[in-house]
């Protein structure tokens, strides 16, 4: 009696898993398959999704998103798959999903996001030409 | 690979990490790997103002080779034994 199958014993045990981590990479096991947000040596902000890496911390980041923080408002813009290099990473978090908009940082959209760039960018350009009068009438 | 092991014994404690780049972050040490790469729990901007955009980080991983200071409460630290075993390691060095 009982069903086909039972009783039967594995003649093999299951091979061990694949070591959990690189050595030398504080073990980023724990962030494969988050949603992480990368800050670069350059300053820039990615976010996306962590599938890779390996121990000199290079990472594969899948829909990866640049985020650009103008004052309060905050927008992503889509890149796609990238391969970041180790050395050019400075910190890579996880993000608190009900964190990320605070009522000082609101979340708007790509085109809104370069706009409000291209906004700040301007200004900046306009400071500098008057310090520039500034020192001629000096 | 002294500090390596030295930091190994801080894990579970509160650090602060400053980096290069002048952002300080507060946590709680979850791990340490031979670049002193340190991965910290429970994260904190120490300027919060400043860093918005670091507000939503919980937990993080920071590159060892980006790191400028790492503060550790004095009272976690036997400094005799510090030296201790940095006088054994150059010893055994020669």
């Amino acid at each position: 009696m009982g069903l086909p199958g039972m009783g039967f014993q594995h003649p093999v045990p299951p091979p061990p898993p694949p070591p959990a981590f690189f050595p030398g990479s504080a073990s980023l096991f724990e962030q494969l398959d988050k949603r992480v947000m990368v800050v670069l040596r350059d300053g820039r902000h990615l976010v996306g999704v962590m599938r890779s890496y390996d121990q000199f911390s290079n990472i594969v980041l899948e829909d990866t998103h640049e985020r650009h923080f103008v004052r309060d408002i905050f927008g992503d813009i889509s890149l796609g798959l990238y391969l970041v290099r180790g050395d050019a990473l400075v910190l890579m978090g996880e993000l608190d999903e009900t964190r990320e908009e605070t009522p000082r940082l609101r979340r708007v959209s790509a085109d809104e996001i370069i706009e409000a760039q291209q906004e700040a960018s301007a200004e900046e350009r306009q400071d500098a030409k008057l310090d520039w009068l500034f020192q001629d009438l000096s | 690979m002294l500090f390596y092991s030295f930091f190994k014994t801080l894990v579970g404690k509160e650090i602060a990490v400053e980096l290069k780049n002048d952002v300080a972050l507060t946590g709680t040490l979850h791990s340490v790997d031979q670049y002193l790469n340190v991965k910290l729990t429970d994260v904190q901007v120490v300027d919060a103002e400043r860093y918005p955009q670091l507000g939503a980080i919980k937990n993080c991983f920071i590159r060892g080779s980006v790191v400028r200071y790492i503060q550790i409460p004095s009272a976690d630290v036997d400094t005799e034994l510090l030296q201790d075993a940095c006088r054994k390691e150059s010893a055994q060095g020669k």
